[in-house]
C-alpha cells in the first residue's frame, strides 16, 4: 500500500503520508503559489510541480529528494511566431490561438527505457518533450502545425489543451494524447508523425453529422491499464468510453446512475474492468446528483456500475473533481481524490470506504501517489 | 529591459510572454508614463529615464 501522495492545490502543494491506516498532511511547499500540476517519476522518483503564477506566467520547479527541496527548472516556452505563420482562427471562437504557454495541464515520464524523457502538454494545444530531465523543453512542431489543429476549440478554456499524455508501456514510442476539445491523437514514433481516427466517441454538442468527428470531441481525461495497456477508459464531455484496441476504437457506456457526467477516471492497474469515475449532473449543472457525492465503480468492463457512498457526505455536498483529481496506487487498493471546495479522500479498499483527510485545503487540482 | 535580462535570465519570462511582449498582468512605466506598445516594448527611454516594472493588482 502507498505510504505517500502529492496534492497540487489553487494556493500550494501538499504532502500526504499514511501512518498506520490514517493519513495527514506532513508537509506543505509553495504555500498561495497556484500549482496546477504535480508528477512524480517512478524511474528515480523525481518530482515536477506546474506553478501558474496570475503574473508572471507558468513555471516548473523540480525536486530530487522527494520534494524536501525544489529548484525552479526550464519551463515549456512557445517559440517566436514567424511573421509568415497563418494561424487560422478556431472555428467556434473565432480567436486565434497564442504562441504562449497559458496553463500547464499535463506532465508524464517518458517510457521505463527513456531516462530523463518527459511530455508536457498545455493550453493552447502543444505538446512540449524534454530530453534532459526539464532543464529544456521543445515544442513539438509536427503537431502544432498540423492541418488538423485550427479544428480544436476551448471547452472550459478559451482554448484547446493537452491534458493526457499516455505513453505505451510496451514502446516508449507509441503515445496517445487527450486534447479538450481536439479528440485522442497517436503517434508510433515519439511524435514525428501523429494521426487521429479513433472512431465512436460522441460529441453531443456538435450539431447532427458531426457529433462522432473524431477531431473535435472532449475527453476530460484519458487513462491506459498499466497491465493490458490496449485497455483504456476516456471520461468524455458527453459520457464513459471505453476502447479494448489501443484507442481504435471506442464504445460508449451510457446506462450509469447517478449520472455519466463527471472529468476524472481511474482504472486499476492490473484490471483493465475495474475503473472508478466522480460524477457530477451534467456539463449545465457541474455538481453531484442531489447533493450528495458518490463514486462510481464497474468490475465488469462497464456492464455495471456501484455507487460508493461510505465515508462521503451525503447531503448538501458541491465538490467537483477535476480530471487530474483522483489516482489509484500501484496495488490497485488505495484511492484518493480531492474536491473543488478542497476536501480530500482516500479509500484503502477499493472505494468501499473513505477516509476524510481534510476539508479544508485550498480547492484541488491534482492528486498523485507516490509510485515506483 | 536586454542589459537587466542579460544579467538576470530567468527574469524574461516573468515579465515578458513567449513572444517577448509584456505580460498581461505587468506593467512599464518611462519616466511616470505608461508604455503604449505592450507587444513590441517600443517606446523610448530617453537618456537616463526611470523605467519601472510594476505588477498588476490582479489576483486571487
Amino acid at each position: 500500500m502507498s505510504e505517500c501522495m502529492f496534492v497540487a492545490t489553487r494556493k500550494g502543494l501538499f504532502t500526504i503520508t499514511r501512518s498506520g491506516k490514517r493519513w495527514s498532511i506532513a508537509q506543505t511547499n509553495f504555500l498561495a503559489d497556484n500549482c496546477s500540476l504535480v508528477m512524480h517519476d517512478p524511474r528515480d522518483g523525481t518530482m515536477l510541480v506546474a506553478l501558474g503564477h496570475g503574473h508572471f506566467g507558468c513555471k516548473l520547479h523540480r525536486s530530487r529528494d522527494g520534494g524536501a527541496s525544489w529548484q525552479e527548472c526550464g519551463a515549456p516556452i512557445y517559440p517566436e511566431k514567424p511573421d509568415d505563420y497563418e494561424e487560422k482562427p478556431n472555428p467556434m471562437s473565432d480567436k486565434v490561438s497564442p504562441w504562449n504557454t497559458e496553463l500547464i495541464w499535463e506532465l508524464q515520464p517518458g517510457g521505463p527505457d527513456e531516462s530523463g524523457v518527459y511530455w508536457c502538454g498545455t493550453l493552447p494545444g502543444g505538446l512540449f518533450r524534454s530530453d534532459d530531465g526539464g532543464d529544456s523543453w521543445e515544442l513539438n512542431r509536427t503537431l502544432w502545425d498540423d492541418p488538423r489543429r485550427p479544428e480544436w476549440f476551448g471547452g472550459g478554456y478559451d482554448y484547446p489543451g493537452i491534458h493526457s499524455v499516455c505513453v505505451d508501456p510496451r514502446d516508449s514510442a507509441h503515445l496517445l494524447v487527450g486534447v479538450s476539445c481536439g479528440g485522442v491523437w497517436r503517434t508510433t514514433d515519439s511524435g514525428a508523425s501523429w494521426e487521429c481516427n479513433g472512431t465512436g466517441m460522441r460529441a453531443e454538442y456538435l450539431p447532427e453529422g458531426q457529433a462522432y468527428h473524431p477531431v473535435t470531441q472532449d475527453p476530460h481525461i484519458l487513462v491506459r491499464c498499466h497491465d493490458a495497456p490496449d485497455h483504456l477508459w476516456v471520461q468524455h464531455h458527453n459520457g464513459i468510453f471505453r476502447s479494448i484496441d489501443n484507442a481504435k476504437t471506442w464504445q460508449e457506456i451510457t446506462d450509469v446512475k447517478p449520472s455519466t457526467f463527471g472529468f476524472a477516471v481511474a482504472v486499476h492497474p492490473a484490471d483493465p474492468n475495474t475503473a472508478w469515475f466522480v460524477p457530477a449532473v451534467k456539463d449545465e449543472h457541474r455538481i453531484p446528483v442531489d447533493g450528495k457525492l458518490v463514486v462510481t465503480r464497474t468490475r465488469d468492463g462497464g456492464e455495471t456500475f456501484e455507487q460508493l457512498t461510505n465515508g462521503l457526505p451525503q447531503e448538501h455536498a458541491y465538490d467537483l473533481v477535476f480530471r487530474h483529481a483522483l489516482d489509484i496506487d500501484e496495488t490497485g487498493d488505495t484511492l484518493a481524490f480531492g474536491s473543488t471546495t478542497g476536501s480530500l479522500w482516500v479509500s484503502p479498499n477499493q472505494g468501499d470506504a473513505w477516509q476524510c483527510v481534510s476539508a479544508h485545503l485550498p480547492p484541488i487540482y491534482c492528486v498523485r501517489f507516490v509510485k515506483g | 529591459m536586454e542589459a537587466y535580462f542579460a544579467a538576470n535570465p530567468s527574469a524574461r519570462g516573468y515579465v515578458l510572454d513567449d513572444q517577448g511582449g509584456l505580460r498581461k498582468h505587468m506593467v512599464i512605466f518611462v519616466n511616470g508614463r505608461q508604455i503604449t506598445d505592450r507587444i513590441g516594448l517600443s517606446d523610448s527611454v530617453p537618456q537616463d529615464g526611470l523605467v519601472e516594472v510594476i505588477q498588476a493588482l490582479s489576483g486571487g
